[in-house]
């Protein structure tokens, strides 16, 4: 009887240790192990942005070769094609001009970059080196030269000019404004300033 | 080879030990035979193991219900105590007993509310040599004996229950063979009687004969316990007694209750009832250790079974939630990987975008600035009366954010009183764009002048003469943000 006993208390209080030691505390570090598997994926997946893809009818207007919006900031691989969109700009500022009877008193300009610099939104991923996206260094990245174009005529024609400048082809951005009326001089010009792509440093 | 009638749902067979043998019945009550003792024990005893293995299946339960006439049995009011308490009490009155003999002692502890202490103590003991020839034959007979009930015990749990018994009553309990006499005072036994009858005596004459019995018994009861009259008398087996026989137990002041079922039905009942492990138990000591050594080796055997299965479960339980959640981790890593080659996509995709979203940018700004610029010349190009401009110049500062510098100069007339007012209007008109920021002003220049003025004689000209005026040159600076 006391032997029986004994033994009884005996599964009764090792049962629930043995149980502890065998199966519950290996089973719980295990599923610690993959309890933290799966935070730690779900705070990667939470890390990731979301993004809508890429359609068949955007991609087609992304890629097409001869698309208009890519003619507004063309890449300039030499001094030919430099020369070649600088005789482009210039020809359409003066008809854009002359078709609103604004007189061009003459055009000067400079392939120097200015420091009034083009940025972008940080937000589009820009991680690459120019602030490109990582694979698109050979497309090139931006450059800036300003175009000075004097007006003769009323101070009005100066405003008539700043608004034909969102009508014309290039991307002409208006970084200067100067108007002088003394007895000695008068002259009115503004300052337009251009983009385009070059090749990267490397490939130049 | 004989057919044993089964135990249904595992209650144990009846064996009825009274002087003339032993009964043995089904669990429910049903007779299966009769063992008969003898005066001459010892050669019959051999016998009964063999009867018992012929009336009942090889190691059926049995309860034996013992109603030997030198069946001792005392009840007496006591508090509440503790089984080894009582367990003493009996055995003080199984020692008292005139006989001197080894007895086998039972006890049991009924509530009683109005008793002294609140209960009634039950001691039963029986001399063990009444026992030893049936102990060992239940032995032989390889039979479980589960349980011993002391038979007016057993009557007084299967008693019929009442809705307001009186507190002292009679029973009289008949069976085919003898009759029994019990008075009760509440769960405690005062006083018993048995009386045989003879076997051919009719119904009516049994009847007849308990009636006296009682009649005696009674008035040895109010002898005995004076002032105690029972006022109640529960009939059990006699049958139905005819109108003169329930008058004369009027006249002794009992009130006639027949009950409609048998004996045996009540001490089935009742048998029932006191296999509970607070019944009274008249089993050898021996035969209790052994039960609960089997009961204890049972226990510990289903202790194994349940924990072995609780062990099974609950591992299966856990494995399965470790599973799930192993597949949960499977699925959030394949979600990641599934995510991340979508991303070395979304790379691609903002590739194939940046050109555009690149112009839409250059363009928003052309806009931005065109509108910026115009506003700012606009404002600067519309001096107040009296101020004359030489020179506006606007540069866009380099920067991510579209901010103007500007440098105005120019000259402005004042009156004949020193006055800077056209230009302080200026000024003001400036600032009320928003964002513009002016520098302080660094350039001014006063001076009097002699400036020609209108004709001071319309009628003669040469009268006209130069007027005084103050001029004040300057040169502005600020920036719009």
């Amino acid at each position: 009887m006391k032997a029986l006993r004994s033994l009884l208390i005996l599964m009764v209080l090792a049962a629930p240790v043995l149980f502890w030691a065998i199966i519950w505390h290996p089973a719980q570090v295990r599923m610690a192990t993959n309890e933290a598997r799966i935070r730690e994926a779900r705070a990667r997946i939470q890390e990731l942005p979301r993004y809508a893809p890429l359609s068949d009818q955007e991609t087609a207007f992304l890629e097409a070769p001869s698309a208009p919006w890519k003619a507004r900031l063309p890449l300039i691989r030499g001094d030919r094609d430099r020369l070649a969109h600088y005789h482009q700009v210039v020809t359409e500022v003066d008809q854009a001009f002359r078709r609103r009877a604004l007189k061009v008193h003459g055009m000067r300009s400079s392939w120097n970059a200015i420091h009034a610099s083009f940025t972008l939104d940080q937000g589009l991923g820009l991680d690459g080196p120019n602030g490109l996206p990582v694979g698109l260094a050979q497309e090139g990245s931006l450059a800036a030269w300003v175009l000075e174009v004097q007006l003769d005529g009323p101070t009005a024609d100066l405003f008539t000019a700043l608004g034909q400048l969102g009508a014309m082809p290039p991307l002409l951005e208006p970084v200067g404004f100067r108007w002088e009326a003394t007895p000695e001089r008068r002259a009115q010009a503004l300052w337009l300033r251009n983009l385009v792509l070059v090749p990267p440093e490397g490939s130049r | 080879m004989p057919v044993h009638p089964r135990s249904s749902n595992r209650r144990p067979y009846l064996l009825f030990l009274e002087d003339q043998g032993m009964r043995v019945t089904q669990p429910d009550g049903l007779l299966l035979g009769m063992i008969q003792d003898t005066p001459d024990r010892s050669a019959h005893r051999a016998s009964w193991a063999e009867e018992l293995q012929r009336l009942l299946p090889k190691g059926a339960s049995v309860q034996v219900c013992i109603g030997l006439s030198r069946l001792g049995v005392q009840c007496q009011e006591s508090p509440a105590m503790p089984p080894q308490e009582a367990q003493a009490v009996a055995l003080r009155a199984a020692a008292a007993d005139p006989s001197g003999e080894s007895m086998l002692v039972g006890h049991a502890l009924e509530a009683d509310p109005e008793a002294q202490g609140g209960h009634v103590h039950w001691s039963a003991y029986l001399p063990t040599t009444d026992l030893a020839g049936w102990s060992a034959a239940l032995e032989a007979a390889g039979l479980e004996w589960v349980h011993a009930a002391a038979w007016p015990r057993a009557l007084l749990r299967g008693l019929p229950p009442s809705t307001r018994p009186a507190r002292d009553r009679v029973i009289l309990a008949m069976a085919p063979r003898q009759g029994r006499v019990l008075f009760f005072r509440g769960p405690s036994l005062m006083l018993q009687r048995s009386f045989q009858l003879a076997p051919d005596l009719s119904e009516a004459e049994g009847r007849d004969q308990a009636v006296e019995e009682t009649s005696r018994t009674l008035q040895f009861f109010k002898q005995r316990y004076r002032g105690s009259t029972p006022g109640e008398l529960l009939a059990i087996g006699t049958g139905v007694f005819p109108d003169a026989q329930v008058a004369r137990l009027r006249a002794m002041g009992l009130a006639v209750q027949e009950s409609q079922g048998t004996l045996d039905e009540v001490l089935v009942r009742g048998l029932a009832q006191e296999r509970a492990p607070q019944g009274l138990d008249l089993r050898p000591g021996h035969v209790q250790e052994a039960h609960r050594r089997r009961t204890l080796r049972a226990v510990v055997v289903l202790a194994a079974v349940a924990l072995l299965g609780a062990f099974i479960l609950g591992g299966g339980l856990v494995h399965t939630r470790e599973r799930m959640v192993e597949a949960e981790a499977t699925r959030v890593e394949a979600e990641l990987a599934r995510r991340q080659a979508e991303d070395q996509g979304r790379l691609r995709v903002v590739a194939a975008r940046f050109p555009l979203l690149r112009l839409r940018a250059a363009e928003q700004r052309q806009t931005q600035a065109t509108e910026h610029l115009s506003r700012l010349a606009a404002l600067l190009l519309s001096p107040p009366r009296g101020v004359a401009l030489d020179k506006v110049d606007i540069q866009q500062q380099p920067g991510p954010e579209l901010t103007l510098s500007f440098q105005v100069s120019g000259t402005a007339l004042t009156g004949s009183s020193f006055s800077v007012g056209p230009l302080a209007s200026y000024v003001a008109s400036l600032q009320h764009l928003g964002g513009l920021a002016l520098d302080p002003l660094q350039d001014i220049r006063v001076s009097d002048r002699l400036v020609a003025g209108e004709s001071v004689s319309a009628v003669d000209p040469s009268q006209s003469q130069p007027q005084a005026r103050a001029i004040t040159r300057f040169t502005l600076s600020g920036r719009l943000l």
